[in-house]
């Protein structure tokens, strides 16, 4: 076939430019073309002479290369003992290029999911609605009516309004905003046992300077222990609060073990048997040979 | 093509040297030292170069025994020593040196037959050089491509395999540094066409 299309003339046609060469080379390799490019690479070789030559010269090229002599090499690449023992590596590395066998693919996601898994549950058990291990306040829905009043008032920096005052609430104000979920959770987000039996003895100074019946539903949310002595004797709404109350005493005294309290247990746990799964994985990378990529 | 018996040679080979048998590892290395050398040489064009790539790919074999799959040794190793010589391209380009002197030097060359006359000799001798220089100019990749399937053999998907991309960029290397080397040899294709 190639001597069939050996071209007459050496001087390739004006628009040999314009024709496909790619086209030219898979017919010249012996790709399978579909029966259009099939029609049109024929085309090409039979009106082009510039087609034709390249098909031939790429042929020729094809076993010209595997004709390319080879120096004769200089080193035998048989390894010794000491290359052998050297290249084991220590127990190490030896441990940790298990890791990466491709036996164990799962093994850097498994580590990551641990660890994912591990934070999910500590999160949870941090935002659990018993307040739980920690008495992290939660942010009241809606602020006390002492609170509103007095940050409706034309401005703050002319203090409390006298009516506030009056009723015996300017405190509660100003612990509201001392204690605020924000600063609270600056300060750090497990407070303890000490700083309960603080915001109890707080809310009892508030309680006993105000009134009683109208603060004691409405200081519940950040309360603690503190809120069932005051609020005991009050109304239903009292009721929650007393519940919230002996929740939070009862797992800071070690009482019980609520949920919450499990959930950070067990999503600590996982988090730092994931995280050191995860730093054997990436050192398992590490170790991993580039050649094998 | 049909490698089953030696994959079954080298297999067992594999499995005494994964046990602790050096001298069966070292027989592996007897058996494909002179191919990867041929192959490495071809791609990176300096017999030190060549070397120390086949060199790092025995030793990484050796290292990384437990991750051979069982498949084909040859094509294990064969993808270990493109990877090395690849390496080793990518460091010389940031440090580029003498380009390819090996192929410049004939000392190595066997000498011609005694039936074939100067002239034909003489024809050898620039077809070597020019091929040779041609192969220099083309890309690496397409360099690889050409010498796995001209010269080793191997098929598309072969290719594709060894070298991680798809077949059709190993058609397409193959086309390309086909026509390049056709360009880039230019006049001196007349000494191939006979």
């Amino acid at each position: 076939m190639s001597d069939m299309l050996r071209p007459s003339s050496p001087l390739p046609p004006p628009d040999h430019a314009r024709h496909d060469d790619a086209l030219v080379a898979q017919l010249a390799a012996g790709d399978p073309l579909g029966e259009d490019q099939q029609r049109e690479a024929q085309r090409l070789l039979s009106a082009c002479a510039a087609c034709a030559q390249l098909a031939v010269d790429l042929r020729t090229l094809a076993t010209a290369v595997a004709l390319e002599p080879i120096p004769p090499r200089r080193r035998d690449f048989r390894l010794d003992s000491a290359q052998a023992e050297r290249l084991g590596g220590n127990a190490l590395s030896r441990f940790l290029r298990r890791l990466s066998l491709p036996q164990s693919p799962a093994f850097g996601p498994a580590a990551a999911g641990l660890f994912s898994v591990g934070l999910v549950f500590v999160v949870a058990g941090y935002a659990w609605p018993g307040d739980g291990g920690v008495s992290v306040p939660r942010e009241p829905e809606d602020p006390p009516a002492a609170v509103e009043l007095f940050m409706a008032s034309p401005s703050l920096e002319q203090g409390v309004p006298p009516a506030l005052v009056e009723e015996g609430v300017r405190d509660e104000v100003e612990a509201f905003i001392a204690e605020s979920p924000a600063d609270r959770l600056l300060d750090g987000l497990a407070a303890t046992e000490d700083d309960v039996a603080a915001t109890g003895e707080a809310d009892k100074s508030t309680v006993a300077e105000g009134s009683p019946n109208d603060l004691a539903g409405e200081a519940e949310p950040r309360s603690g222990a503190a809120s069932v002595e005051l609020a005991a004797p009050s109304g239903p709404e009292t009721t929650a609060a007393a519940d919230v109350g002996d929740a939070t005493v009862a797992t800071v005294s070690g009482d019980g073990a609520p949920l919450d309290a499990w959930l950070i247990l067990i999503g600590f746990g996982l988090a730092v048997v994931g995280g050191l799964l995860s730093v054997l994985a990436w050192l398992a990378r590490r170790v991993a040979d580039p050649l094998l990529r | 093509m049909d490698r089953t018996p030696l994959n079954a040679r080298d297999q067992a080979l594999v499995e005494q040297a994964r046990a602790g048998d050096l001298a069966a590892f070292n027989q592996l290395v007897e058996l494909y030292q002179d191919y990867l050398y041929a192959m490495t040489l071809r791609m990176v064009r300096q017999r030190d170069v060549a070397e120390d790539a086949v060199q790092e790919a025995f030793f990484s074999a050796y290292r990384n025994l437990d991750r051979f799959n069982g498949s084909s040794f040859r094509a294990w190793l064969t993808r270990i020593a493109v990877n090395a010589a690849h390496d080793i391209l990518r460091k010389q380009k940031r440090r580029p040196s003498e380009p390819y002197p090996e192929w410049e030097d004939e000392a190595w060359q066997p000498p011609a037959p005694a039936s074939e006359g100067p002239e034909q000799v003489s024809l050898v001798g620039q077809q070597r050089s020019a091929m040779a220089r041609a192969m220099a100019s083309i890309t690496d990749d397409q360099r690889t491509a050409i010498i796995l399937y001209d010269v080793q053999g191997y098929d598309y998907g072969e290719i594709a395999s060894l070298t991680g991309v798809s077949v059709g960029t190993v058609k397409s290397r193959i086309h390309r540094g086909r026509l390049a080397l056709r360009e880039r040899l230019g006049p001196d294709m007349e000494l191939f066409r006979g």
